[in-house]
């Protein structure tokens, strides 16, 4: 088998692992032999058909695996062509693509060839040739493979920029349904190990210049959502004891897509809830970037997301009582829980306020939108001259209209007395004002 | 308030010539109807005056703007510069005496006109750049790496300390179409030359096999139950699309390889130059750039 079909079966294999990320290592321009810099805001290579960005050449070493775990194609049970790069195959490729500009570094993953030891030992490998005789000083995230030798996982966090070990999926019960050679225990001790080792080497860099580096860009996790029955509470629990307990960097979410049939899965021919997964994302940047807890998105009485409105909306629509606020007055932390003001427009507030007081055209010149965000701000104690708050407008202004668009779609009417778009969206307003 | 003079001062077309525009309208405590580069001058009723390029001038104009004000400021006139505003000159320099009035609190004052319009233009211009360094694609050209670029702005000085730095033990060149220059970078050394046409040779069996598996990746990778073409092209517009190795299809070139091939296997060894540069001796020949530190 040529490397041109190896890399086709191991890309395929690979393409269900969401991150693609080579943010995070830190601003680096190596002088000595070699190739390779990272930069700390990532570089995105290219978008592939489904629009999601590539970055990192993200393949397995094999898709050989001695698991069973009823979700993934790459099943011990799965009647599908198998391959395996050598280290060397691997690394040269590598090369090829970085020096022409096409990645930013390598996302490697492995099946679970023989056992979790081996499989690690080959992703070793060819890290090591990469880093070694490669003199290769670019971005390198490595996937820790549950129940592997802590000392293979400690030699992996030297060699790699990022580590990720999965959690696959949301609870210990599905784990045992669907994944019977994993168990918690196993994918959280590997976790845990890698953030002590990320700590010890940040206060070993402290004293020490040289001291070596362990995983700089830190750990990620993802999970499969929609396979099993949990709900978006749980989830986004779940989401938030991975940050607080294991100072993740990211978790990543990915809605399944059926690859199996399997009593114990969604049946084949369910879409994969793409807008369930966007609305995680959503949360996910709640709690990482705009100061949310997951008790203030959703509760035990809302255990999943409103498919209308996206989470911080239906925050605000919850908590009017807290707006307007004013632009001028405003502290940070509550700009940045006005719908349509993020920490780009946040920041560019509070910096452009210290120079002048801002009233609504200076709010528009700085950058900052205003379609959802007029409904909640006033400047210089008024609000948008021509603009009537009511409950009414300011629901139907922060309507999502794709999902409205879907709902259309599924509708039951025939395809001449089908309401319009907009029509659509005016009961869909209605409903939901009514209801706050 | 400097008074409007009906006077376009043209300069030689580089940084420092703008900069020495700026140095001049201060010194005469003016405002010119209008900057142009010596290139771009069209007749017009206004008295045309030259402004001579002085390094000395130039300098005291970034310098100042970098200590005396901030270096976020000197950074929005400097990129200014590479910008296609129609006014950029005219734009930093209203952008420069504001700066020198209010200090460093100038690049926040986005409520002001010019302000907003001088850093906005800054940074989709950076915006442009931290694109480029993603969306570049290099050609292996007998050992030494060739790419083409069409960008809006100039912004090859902006990309140039990232490949420098990244590619630093290879040779490579980086051709912008659009404003007819090059940067070379070869034995650890960056060059900048005006560069008025490039042929490429055309391309080695390893370089298309290098184009062949990266493009199987790119295909191989997108999830088919997720096909989504409005995400992708906001992503990445289709302006870039033209010299994007995955974008094309491939036919052209393993057809031209089979010409290649069938006129005899010499033509595909690799060849020690590239490419045909007509340089020339203009603004700008011979910057240097060091590699980001």
């Amino acid at each position: 088998m040529d490397v041109f079909d190896k890399l086709t079966i191991l890309t395929d294999a690979a393409k269900y692992d969401v991150a693609c990320t080579s943010s995070g290592a830190g601003d680096t321009a190596p002088a000595g032999a070699g190739m390779g810099s990272t930069e700390n805001c990532g570089i995105c290579h290219t978008w592939s058909a489904d629009g999601r960005c590539v970055s990192l050449l993200k393949v397995l070493m094999t898709n050989v695996c001695a698991f069973d775990c009823k979700y993934c194609v790459n099943r011990r049970s799965n009647d599908t062509p198998r391959a395996a790069f050598t280290p060397k195959e691997l690394a040269d490729l590598t090369m090829s693509f970085y020096r022409r500009n096409y990645i930013e570094g390598l996302f490697l993953s492995s099946g679970v060839q023989r056992d979790p030891d081996y499989a690690t030992e080959q992703i070793i490998q060819a890290l090591e040739l990469l880093r070694g005789p490669y003199h290769f000083t670019g971005y390198i995230h490595a996937k820790a493979i549950p129940g592997a030798d802590p000392l293979l996982i400690g030699r992996l966090g030297q060699l790699a920029n990022r580590l990720s070990v999965n959690i696959e999926l949301p609870s210990q019960r599905s784990l045992a349904l669907l994944a019977p050679n994993k168990t918690k225990q196993n994918i959280l001790a590997p976790m845990a190990a890698i953030r002590d080792g990320i700590t010890e080497s940040k206060q070993s860099l402290v004293k020490y210049k040289k001291a070596p580096k362990f995983a700089p860009a830190g750990q990620s996790t993802q999970m499969i959502v929609g396979a099993t029955l949990e709900t978006d509470y749980q989830i986004l629990r779940l989401t938030e004891g991975l940050y607080q307990k294991y100072s993740l960097k990211r978790v990543f979410f990915s809605a399944y897509i059926p690859v199996a049939e399997d009593t114990l899965l969604p049946s084949p021919d369910t879409k994969p809830p793409l807008l369930r997964e966007h609305r995680l994302y959503q949360a996910d940047w709640l709690l990482r970037y705009y100061q949310f807890s997951s008790q203030e998105i959703l509760d035990e009485e809302h255990q999943d997301f409103n498919p209308f409105l996206d989470p911080k909306c239906n925050w605000a629509i919850n908590h009017m009582e807290l707006f307007p606020v004013e632009v001028n007055r405003a502290p940070y932390e509550m700009l940045l829980r006005v719908p349509g003001i993020g920490p780009v427009s946040a920041r560019r507030i509070a910096r452009a306020r210290r120079a002048g007081k801002l009233d609504w055209d200076d709010l528009k010149r700085i950058g900052v939108v205003l379609k959802r965000a007029q409904y909640f701000l006033l400047c210089k104690g008024r609000g948008l001259p021509g603009l009537a708050v009511t409950r009414q407008n300011t629901v139907k202004a922060l309507i999502d209209g794709a999902p409205v668009a879907q709902a259309e779609q599924l509708s039951l009417f025939g395809t001449e007395d089908r309401p319009r778009l907009a029509e659509v969206k005016e009961v869909a307003a209605e409903c939901l004002a009514s209801a706050m | 308030m400097p008074c409007q003079r009906d006077v376009i001062y043209v300069y030689d077309g580089g940084l420092e010539g703008m900069l020495c525009c700026i140095f001049e309208a201060f010194e005469k405590k003016e405002r010119p109807a209008a900057i142009r580069p010596e290139q771009e001058l069209q007749p017009s009723l206004f008295e045309a005056r030259w402004v001579e390029t002085d390094t000395a001038r130039a300098k005291r104009v970034a310098q100042g703007l970098e200590q005396k004000v901030s270096p976020r400021a000197a950074w929005v006139v400097q990129t200014l510069f590479l910008t296609t505003h129609p006014e950029k000159e005219l734009l930093a320099l209203d952008f420069t005496r504001l700066a020198f009035q209010r200090g460093r609190q100038v690049t926040a004052m986005m409520g002001h006109p010019v302000v907003s319009d001088a850093v906005l233009t800054a940074r989709r211009a950076f915006g442009e750049a931290h694109q480029y360094k993603g969306l570049l694609r290099f050609s292996d050209v007998g050992g030494v790496l060739a790419a083409e670029i069409e960008p809006k702005n100039n912004v090859l000085p902006m990309i140039a300390p990232h490949f420098c730095a990244r590619f630093r033990n290879e040779s490579f060149l980086i051709y912008d179409r659009v404003h007819h220059a090059a940067l070379i970078w070869q034995d650890r050394q960056a060059q900048m030359l005006r560069v008025d046409a490039l042929t490429l040779p055309p391309p080695t069996a390893d370089e298309l096999q290098a184009r062949r598996l990266w493009r199987q990746f790119y295909k191989t990778i997108a999830i088919e139950a997720r096909i989504n073409p409005r995400c992708q092209m906001s992503n990445m517009p289709k302006r870039y699309w033209n010299l994007l190795t995955e974008m094309q299809d491939g036919e052209e070139e393993r057809g031209a390889l089979a010409a290649a091939e069938a006129a005899g296997a010499q033509r595909l060894r690799p060849r020690p130059e590239y490419g045909t540069i007509e340089a020339e001796n203009a603004a700008g020949a011979g910057e240097t750039v060091s590699p980001r530190g």
